[in-house]
């Protein structure tokens, strides 16, 4: 795998990568098309993965079976095919992706100029059967400049080779659009019918789909393996809709835009600053990286280990080989993760909720600890308070004196605490980080939250001593009397 | 109570009837509801005392005494009947109203002698005129002035556990006179300490009854301090059983291997 990708690419809109997610059709398209009465996110989930698949992300999943027989399985399934036109088509798919990522990495204006719209489509695939067509494009790709190497050769025949293959077996390719299209119809119809509120995907069976397929007009046998298939794909559907979600908050895109490296011209400089870099990261330019190859897996990559989702594993083999991936990179640290995450939630909550209850839970056994102190050091001293009554001390001078005290308790405390909390946080930056962690020292909210610590520890010790304060203002002068 | 013999010195205004009371009670009854028993610390005392006297109050445990001692101090309220100190009835008198009273007017001398342990003695003396405003070189230097008077001034930096019981009950002495205060109540200020030391401490006190014309109520066993008293007040179940001037009582000290100090 090579370094990080600029995201250059426009031949994709999802956050999701294709090829792991080729079901998924562009999300424009899916709020462009999702009936408007089927308001519900199931029946709309259906509708979303019902629609035609991009050529592209078709080839990466038709790619991936040789290596993965769950996919090769599901695909046989979705089309109807036998496993060894399921093999068949793989050598092409194979192909194809390299063409794919050939577009993938040129610069957008030269895109446009080859493909129309700049993508990678059936339909231009087929029209370049035209007369002229072929050539065409061959001539215009001959302008390329040397940086990008066509996967070919020699261009002309290695591609025409292909395309000769391509629609030799594009009867197979439209019998798996074909097949997914009439079943997610179905789905989309029979979680319709019933009417519920919320449509459950688990309810699905293959009674009710076959029937549903049937009033289609479309004999087919849904079978248990069909279920699967229709589940996960639209339990993934709303995973990429949680993941295009998470692209939607600042501080996640602020810290992508850290990892991800910005686009460097020929003679690898930087095109912008860190800053600008960091602005110019929409949403939208994540997701057109995330629709290359290996961006896609790089932002899964931090995304699952942002977010600790597993949405976008088709297969343990996929799964370890972001694993892999993920240890061989080591671009983000549990911590940072920890970090991230709370950062997120922060944004719309100012602390995380385990923090709230942390800092809940540790206030009140502060108050708790420091009263409890306070009225021993008040029972301690009844007679030097009784005295001091005695000798004119009003209730007034009395209660300040244990409230003064307590404070003034609260400031070293809140101050040893301070430095403990400094040195600790900063001994695990360190362990985490290194250098780096000295080199980018917060000062400006470290020292904020010293401040705010200390005075947290001088309010809430000023607010524990108000009752023993109290109990030792209401003390009768005559218990100075006493004898023990 | 009308039939005293002049034994008043140049502070005290001498004659019958004409010497100033300073602290009256009427008919002064207290009584602590314990459950469903009520029981009578108090049953009506009507007692009168003179400016500048030194009257020592007798009576066993239980006999009200402390009660009494509490009331005249405005320490705790009556149940019935009133107190008035300086010719101000203490019942009018609110929680800040009282501790001026208290900082002011009246010294307390206890028998354990109360000094903060933390504070050294000069400290100790000065904390009294803080609340009456005296702070600084003022305070420091007339809590001097009054170590010298009990004679401890050259332990002024001394804490409270560096000093003798004597010592610590001299200290708690100037810290009672601290804001010149026209009354000295004293709870049994020698009962905690041996024979010549508590001599010292009856000095000290009968030289702030001579000198500084200081009224002084103390409670007390110690025959050696009844001796030097003017009057002598007996209670009994809460009630006044004798009054009496001292030269009307026989007071006996003993003597133990002839070191008699009186």
């Amino acid at each position: 795998m090579s370094g990080p990708n600029p995201p250059t690419s426009t031949s994709g809109k999802l956050a999701t990568g294709r090829g792991a997610a080729w079901f998924v059709a562009e999300t424009d398209k899916t709020a462009g098309l999702a009936d408007p009465h089927l308001s519900d996110a199931g029946i709309q989930d259906a509708a979303a993965a019902a629609l035609p698949v991009a050529e592209a992300d078709l080839a990466m999943t038709l790619a991936e079976t040789t290596t993965n027989p769950e996919t090769a399985a599901e695909i046989a399934l979705l089309g109807q095919l036998s496993p060894e036109q399921v093999k068949q088509l793989a050598p092409v798919a194979r192909q194809e992706k390299k063409y794919v990522d050939f577009f993938d990495v040129l610069p957008a204006e030269r895109r446009e100029e080859l493909l129309r719209e700049g993508k990678l489509t059936q339909e231009w695939l087929a029209g370049l059967s035209k007369e002229g067509a072929l050539a065409a494009f061959l001539a215009k790709l001959a302008a390329v400049d040397k940086d990008h190497k066509f996967p070919d050769a020699k261009p002309a025949e290695g591609f025409a080779q292909f395309l000769a293959q391509w629609n030799e077996t594009e009867v197979l390719r439209n019998k798996i659009r074909a097949g997914r299209g009439e079943i997610f119809q179905a789905v989309q119809k029979a979680l319709h019918t019933r009417g519920a509120d919320e449509p459950d995907l688990a309810k699905l069976d293959t009674k009710a789909l076959t029937k549903a397929m049937a009033a289609a007009g479309v004999e087919r046998e849904i079978t248990i393996e069909t279920i699967e298939i229709i589940r996960r794909q639209i339990a993934l559907v709303r995973a990429s809709e949680k993941i295009a979600a998470l692209l939607d908050v600042p501080a996640i895109r602020e810290w992508l835009s850290r990892q991800i490296q910005p686009a460097k011209d020929s003679r690898g400089r930087k095109t912008m600053s860190d800053e600008a870099w960091a602005r110019s990261l929409t949403k939208g330019r994540l997701l057109e990286y995330a629709s290359t190859m290996d961006g896609g897996r790089r932002l899964r990559g931090y995304l699952d280990k942002l977010t600790g989702m597993r949405p976008l594993k088709l297969s343990p083999s996929r799964v370890q080989a972001v694993a892999e991936y993920w240890v061989r990179e080591k671009h983000l640290s549990d911590i940072e993760a920890g970090v991230l995450a709370n950062v997120a939630e922060s944004s719309q909550w100012g602390f995380s909720g385990r923090t709230v209850w942390l800092l809940v839970v540790s206030f009140m056994v502060c108050v708790v600890g420091i009263a409890n102190a306070m009225l021993m050091s008040v029972t301690e001293r009844f007679r030097e308070i009784a005295t001091m009554k005695c000798l004119g001390a009003t209730d007034r001078f009395i209660m300040l004196n244990f409230v003064l005290e307590s404070c003034i308790q609260g400031i070293a405390g809140g101050a040893c605490g301070t430095v403990l909390g400094l040195l600790l946080g900063t001994l695990r930056g360190m362990g985490s980080y290194g250098w780096i962690a000295m080199a980018n020292y917060p000062g400006g909210e470290v020292a904020a939250a010293a401040g705010i610590s200390l005075v947290a520890g001088v309010v809430i010790s000023a607010l524990a001593a108000v009752y023993p304060a109290w109990v030792a203002a209401r003390l009768a002068p005559m218990e100075a009397m006493r004898i023990e | 109570m009308t039939d005293t013999t002049s034994t008043a010195g140049e502070a005290k205004p001498t004659g019958p009837d004409e010497r100033a009371v300073i602290i009256r009670t009427r008919d002064l009854k207290k009584s602590y509801a314990m459950g469903e028993v009520t029981t009578h610390a108090l049953r009506g005392i009507d007692v009168e005392i003179y400016r500048g006297e030194f009257l020592c109050i007798l009576g066993p445990s239980g006999s009200g005494k402390s009660t009494f001692f509490n009331m005249v101090g405005g320490l705790d309220c009556p149940t019935s009947g009133k107190v008035f100190i300086d010719e101000v009835d203490v019942a009018q008198l609110n929680a800040i109203e009282l501790a001026f009273l208290r900082c002011r007017k009246i010294g307390y001398i206890f028998q354990t002698y109360n000094l903060v342990q933390y504070m050294t003695c000069l400290e100790n003396i000065t904390v009294p005129m803080a609340f009456a405003g005296v702070t600084g070189d003022d305070a420091r230097q007339r809590g001097m002035e009054l170590l010298q008077l009990v004679g401890l001034a050259e332990r002024w930096f001394h804490k409270p556990i560096e000093m003798s019981g004597g010592q610590q009950q001299r200290t708690a002495i100037a810290r009672s006179m601290a804001n010149r205060p026209s009354v000295l109540l004293c709870d049994e200020p020698t009962g905690n300490l041996d024979l010549r030391t508590g001599a010292e401490i009856h000095d000290v006190l009968q030289k702030l009854n001579k000198e500084r014309g200081v009224t002084i109520i103390c409670a007390t066993h110690d025959h050696r301090l009844i001796n030097k008293a003017d009057r002598i007040l007996w209670i009994r179940d809460g009630q006044v059983e004798r009054l009496a001037e001292r030269s009307q009582v026989v007071v006996q000290t003993g003597s133990i291997g002839g070191r008699e100090n009186e």
